[in-house]
């Protein structure tokens, strides 16, 4: 289970709202697959070296999304249901701050419109080349 | 709670009892050497009172090397007071603890003092007086007191204690008698150097047995010749002093 | 939301003689959480500990532990670990183990063991003898091995490499994992980010900042605006109550702000920069802005 999250701690983003991001992550890519356990509060807390307060914070607004479910003395599991397209959801608005953070440095710099077009349409080219899908 | 004191009175007890045994030893080696003469006939006898009285100055001087006992506490003192227990049950555990060790450092010598007469058989050159009640209770007195002043001036400082024990024995072996003596014909300054010498444990010595210890140069003193009366006052300043320690060491602020 | 917290400061204040080392400090602990304790040395955290457990005597104010003062009863259940060792040098860390054995209920031997390989200590060798890191893994062994509930831990990393102040940080973890409740100051401020629930920065013996990481990081940001030309004067910046810090620098401001960025971005907005941007604060710069000024390196000639 190691290597499945990490978080920024030195981010000015909250860590909870991090994990709970890369939760979302994982079950839109289905690196974690429906039903699966998470790893306990504890375990995932001293992983990470976070506070564990903000790991139960996480898997609480999880549950509360309906990405997973807690039982009392059994643990964390990914949803069955649903919680796929939730966590895509939550991915594309991800992808949306973060295109629109580059978009807007893009501005900062000066580009106009369509010049920026052009440079977006060569990374496009160069990270999805042709015949890749998705 | 009290384990660290036991430790601390363990160490004690080791280098008191190497002094002690060396002198042991060195008194029997030379002393049963072959050719060694030893006056063992005539001489007499020794009361017990003097005996318990040279035994019980061994005692003094381990109380004085104890009375510090809780002034060693003071640099950290952290670690004990962040301990589930009251200061002043701590202290008075310590103190507790102190006292028994005196006693113990009072038995030691005289045991071995015992055994070098019986190596010679001639334990019964001891014998006892109508004294040797109220000479035990008046060396103890004064062990205690002496242990109850310094744990009373040292208790609720931080600094290193050895210097008011090195003090101490400075100032009631040394200067009070000197005093004692430079002033007796200066009446007024004597009457404020004899109610000083009331808080000098040495100077409840003399006459407690035929011994004289210290420096009697026959000048007036407060301490009054009764032996008993002495007693009362040895063991009222321990007492006295032993309040005070605890009472300052809890009100003591890091 | 519990009705008692673990840790409860009321506006404490403590003077020595003219000197006041804090004031009208009001701390609150919830339990089950950590709270880290910020400031530059010098600033009053660990007067504060000491007024807390009955160590030293507040000038004013009320310091309680689960809801009563400290009282001998009370360390059962809390530990304290200080930023000075009290240890007693002359003797082994084995001594100090049988000492806790003998005076807490509490004590698990086993888990002393662990922590003890976990720090690779000799237990036969003088305390005086250890370097000051080891002194502070024996504090913390001592600590820790009691079980407490609540945990008072004056820069526990103090002379450790970063290896083990990974492992105090996850031993600090590991108890609040099982429901203790952690103050703790550090500087090493990296540490606290990570693994704190609130953070309260003293300056010169005031609550300067006080709050969850979270929020603080959601409220102190630093709005950026650039200029065509050089930075004209903006009025009333310095005395603005959200602001901590201006920079200028050539056609750049910044403002570090402490509440409303929103608000100040559309300040500045006002006077036509080219952008104006709203950037995140890690918990370093939050504390260096809230804290620093007099300590800029000098610039020779400007």
């Amino acid at each position: 289970m190691a290597a499945i999250f990490t978080v920024d701690p030195r981010s000015g983003v909250p860590l909870y709202l991090q994990l709970i991001e890369q939760v979302k992550r994982a079950v839109a890519l289905g690196t974690l697959g429906p039903g699966e356990q998470l790893p306990t509060v504890k375990a995932l807390a001293l992983d990470l070296t976070i506070n564990p307060n903000t790991v139960a914070r996480a898997y609480r607004d999880l549950e509360h999304d309906g990405v997973i479910d807690t039982s009392p003395g059994r643990g964390s599991f990914v949803r069955m249901d649903g919680s796929v397209g939730e966590s895509r959801r939550a991915v594309d608005d991800v992808a949306r701050s973060v295109l629109g953070d580059a978009v807007r440095e893009a501005k900062t710099l000066g580009l106009a419109r369509k010049r920026a077009a052009e440079i977006f349409g060569e990374q496009l080219d160069r990270w999805f080349p042709a015949g890749e899908k998705e | 709670m009290y384990y660290i004191e036991l430790l601390r009175l363990r160490r004690s007890f080791i280098i008191y009892g190497g002094i002690l045994g060396s002198l042991f030893l060195l008194s029997m080696i030379t002393t049963h050497w072959p050719g060694a003469i030893v006056n063992k006939g005539d001489s007499g006898t020794i009361p017990l009172s003097v005996l318990l009285s040279i035994v019980g100055f061994c005692a003094i001087i381990f109380a004085t090397a104890i009375g510090t006992s809780l002034n060693r506490e003071n640099d950290g003192v952290e670690m004990v007071w962040t301990k589930p227990i009251a200061r002043e049950r701590l202290a008075l555990m310590y103190i507790a603890l102190d006292l028994v060790a005196i006693i113990v450092a009072f038995l030691v010598p005289l045991a071995l003092a015992i055994l070098i007469f019986a190596s010679f058989g001639l334990t019964k050159v001891i014998q006892p007086d109508d004294k040797w009640i109220s000479a035990l209770i008046l060396t103890f007195g004064i062990a205690f007191m002496w242990y109850g002043l310094l744990q009373g001036l040292t208790s609720w400082q931080s600094g290193r204690g050895g210097i008011m024990v090195a003090i101490s024995w400075a100032a009631a072996a040394v200067v009070m008698p000197v005093l004692m003596a430079a002033t007796a014909r200066s009446p007024g300054l004597h009457e404020v150097i004899m109610v000083l010498n009331l808080l000098n444990p040495l100077a409840y010595l003399s006459s407690s047995a035929h011994v004289q210890i210290g420096v009697d140069t026959g000048a007036p003193t407060l301490i009054p010749h009764d032996v008993w009366a002495r007693v009362a006052m040895t063991w009222g300043f321990g007492i006295l002093g032993s309040l005070a320690a605890i009472v300052g060491w809890k009100r003591l602020e890091v | 939301m519990s009705s008692t917290y673990a840790i409860a400061i009321r506006d404490f204040t403590k003077r020595y003689g003219s000197f006041e080392a804090v004031s009208n400090l009001t701390l609150e602990v919830e339990p089950g959480s950590i709270c880290g304790l910020l400031g530059p040395n010098g600033s009053g955290k660990t007067t504060t500990f000491k007024c807390l457990l009955n160590l030293a005597r507040p000038t004013s104010g009320t310091m309680q532990v689960e809801g009563a003062p400290v009282q001998p009863a009370t360390f059962e259940e809390l530990a304290y670990v200080p930023e000075r060792s009290a240890l007693y040098e002359w003797l082994t860390l084995a001594d100090h183990l049988e000492f806790n054995r003998r005076s807490y209920r509490k004590y698990d031997a086993k888990r002393a063991d662990e922590l003890v390989n976990l720090f690779r200590l000799e237990r036969k060798k003088k305390v005086g003898k250890l370097s000051k890191g080891q002194q502070t893994a024996v504090a913390l062994i001592l600590a820790f091995s009691i079980q407490p509930r609540i945990l008072v831990l004056d820069e526990p990393a103090s002379g450790l490499d970063p290896v083990f102040q990974r492992v105090v940080l996850d031993l600090i973890i590991e108890a609040a994992a099982g429901g203790a409740t952690i103050l703790f100051s550090s500087h090493q401020i990296g540490q606290v980010e990570r693994a704190a629930d609130r953070v309260a920065i003293l300056k010169n013996g005031k609550l300067i900042v006080d709050g969850t990481v979270d929020s603080l990081k959601g409220s102190e940001k630093v709005v950026e605006a650039i200029f065509d030309q050089a930075v004209p004067e903006v009025d009333g910046l310095t005395s603005d109550a959200r602001i901590r810090r201006v920079e200028r620098s050539g056609r750049i401001l910044r403002a570090y702000v402490k509440e409303d960025s929103d608000g100040i971005a559309r300040r500045l907005s006002e006077y036509s920069p080219k952008n104006v941007a709203v950037m995140d604060l890690n918990l370093e710069d939050i504390f260096i802005n809230a804290v620093g000024g007099e300590t800029a390196l000098p610039q020779g000639d400007r």
